[in-house]
């Protein structure tokens, strides 16, 4: 056996196999970081004396064409999506478009959901949700900034389709739904301006995340090619911003995400920095605060 | 395991000294060593199935010098090596003795990033007290200290110069094999965090990681 384990045979025979590897392969932590699960859609309206119940009939799914993007390579997808109030009221009302944290689907938020259409009045906002390529039963996959970018352009078009106009969306990014929120916020060049942001526990930006993990100063090219940025859109977003975020965040460290908030220059911001919250802060804040938040910054900023 | 889990893997092999010890002790004069290491830090309730595979070679009868390849990293498009250099520094007492041979060594791991040729160099040094039994059976412990020579390209001026680790373990050498199981308390000076997973700590800090090798003796 010892002759066929001549040293330099072996090394060569390992150069080679490293070289394969290294040209063969494409793993990247995106594949986790921007999946979830299908599973079938579960939004339920509730009891009558529920304070967040909605109408049976203000429960709408829908299609969105999410276009391609050639030039990132991100092909056209068909998205699943969620409007909470009467789609024919979208040229009078206020939509908040809740961009969704890592979870199989947006089943997991919908309590959150119809809590938002129900802020200050029984179905007083119109909610909009989505599942990003990937998740729940939309096409997939998500690949980084440019399909989360997409994806989120076809569900301000659909919106922007009905009659609403810039002034009367309010974006809410919870957790991962932060990275696209902020994205469009920084960026703008969708088919509607943000002019009202709310970040839920966001992350910073995806070197920090990564050497949270590693705890070394190492890029995070090394594992991934979605280079979020949560810092840098903020320092670029002109509009309104609304932080919350769980002192005990163990997911999205606070002392991280400060940075963001600093970095906003706009027109106004207000921060709940929540002691005792990890990261989910509607759970921890209570939903009664947390709605009491929301409705208070969308008043303000009008 | 949530899904989060291929974070904490690649995470896991880029951690501060998240491997086995290559050898613990000079090989003798000439010899090579071929060998795998399995193992990596709990993650959860689990352990991280990280793969390198490394050879070594006796130089001399003190010292040996090693090279390793990290196969997870290079699965995630990531160059990821470490070599480096052992000797010995002081004699043990020999078979059943108490006193330990003592065995230094120093080197550095290598991260070249396939996607943007992001590079980041790592020094480490540390040492190996070993002592001998009867039947092939080596029980050591040592330290291992990294330095981060960039660390103040960390993000929000978070990064640290040194990030040691601890170890200890059994190394089992036959005529034609070694076989090894190694734990180790990696950097007890910070917390990691991978989002949406339990890094258990050591005493509150750093991570804890088991490690398995089997190498090939050549003579």
């Amino acid at each position: 056996m010892t002759r066929y384990l001549n040293p330099l045979r072996t090394a060569v025979a390992a150069a080679a196999a490293t070289a394969l590897l290294l040209t063969s392969t494409s793993c990247d932590v995106d594949l986790a970081l921007l999946s979830g699960s299908p599973e079938p859609y579960n939004f339920p309206a509730g009891d009558p004396s529920d304070p967040y119940y909605v109408e049976p009939a203000n429960i709408h799914q829908m299609d969105l064409q999410s276009l391609a993007d050639a030039a990132n390579n991100v092909p056209a997808a068909t998205l699943k999506g969620l409007y909470v109030g009467n789609p024919a009221d979208i040229a009078t009302d206020t939509v908040l478009l809740y961009l969704h944290g890592n979870a199989n689907s947006m089943n997991a938020f919908w309590n959150a959901l119809r809590q938002m259409a129900n802020l200050g009045g029984h179905h007083r906002y119109g909610v909009m949700c989505y599942d990003y390529r990937g998740f729940g039963n939309s096409e997939g996959p998500s690949t980084g900034t440019a399909s989360m970018r997409q994806d989120l352009h076809a569900a301000l078009q659909w919106l922007k389709d009905r009659g609403l106009t810039s002034d009367r969306l309010v974006v809410f990014g919870n957790s991962l739904g932060t990275l696209p929120g902020a994205q469009e916020a920084g960026e703008q060049g969708g088919p509607l301006k943000i002019n009202k942001l709310v970040l839920e526990c966001p992350q910073s930006n995806s070197d920090a995340f990564f050497q949270d993990a590693v705890g070394l100063s190492v890029p995070s090219s090394l594992a991934t090619d979605y280079a979020f940025d949560v810092d840098g859109n903020m320092a670029r977003y002109p509009g309104a911003l609304l932080w919350m975020h769980g002192m005990d965040d163990d997911v999205a460290p606070i002392d991280n995400a400060k940075n963001l908030y600093a970095a906003h220059q706009g027109r106004f911001k207000r921060a709940h920095l929540l002691a005792g919250v990890g990261h989910n802060v509607r759970g921890g804040w209570g939903a009664q605060a947390w709605g009491d938040a929301i409705l208070d910054f969308v008043a303000r900023v009008d | 395991m949530h899904k989060n889990v291929l974070l904490g893997l690649v995470a896991a092999a880029l951690l501060t000294g998240c491997n086995a010890a290559r050898v613990v002790a000079p090989l003798d004069a000439g010899e090579w060593r071929m060998g795998g290491a399995l193992g990596g830090p709990q993650i959860n309730t689990g352990r991280l199935p990280l793969i390198s595979v490394y050879t070594a070679h006796g130089a001399t009868e003190k010292r040996t010098d090693y090279v390793g390849l990290q196969v997870v990293s290079a699965a995630f498009q990531t160059l990821h090596l470490d070599a480096g250099s052992l000797r010995r520094i002081g004699a043990g007492g020999g078979m059943g003795s108490w006193k330990p041979e003592v065995n230094a060594f120093g080197g550095g791991t290598l991260l070249v990033g396939l996607r943007d040729g992001a590079t980041r160099v790592y020094p480490n040094a540390g040492f190996h007290t070993v002592w001998t039994l009867p039947l092939g059976f080596k029980p050591y412990a040592g330290t291992d200290l990294w330095v981060d020579p960039t660390y103040r390209l960390a993000e929000f001026n978070q990064g640290t110069l040194l990030h040691p680790n601890l170890h200890g373990g059994l190394r089992w050498i036959w005529k034609h094999l070694e076989a090894g199981v190694e734990a180790k308390w990696l950097n007890p000076t910070r917390t990691f965090m991978v989002p949406q997973q339990t890094v258990p700590t050591f005493m509150g800090t750093g991570a804890r990681g088991l490690y398995f090798t089997l190498a090939y003796r050549i003579p």
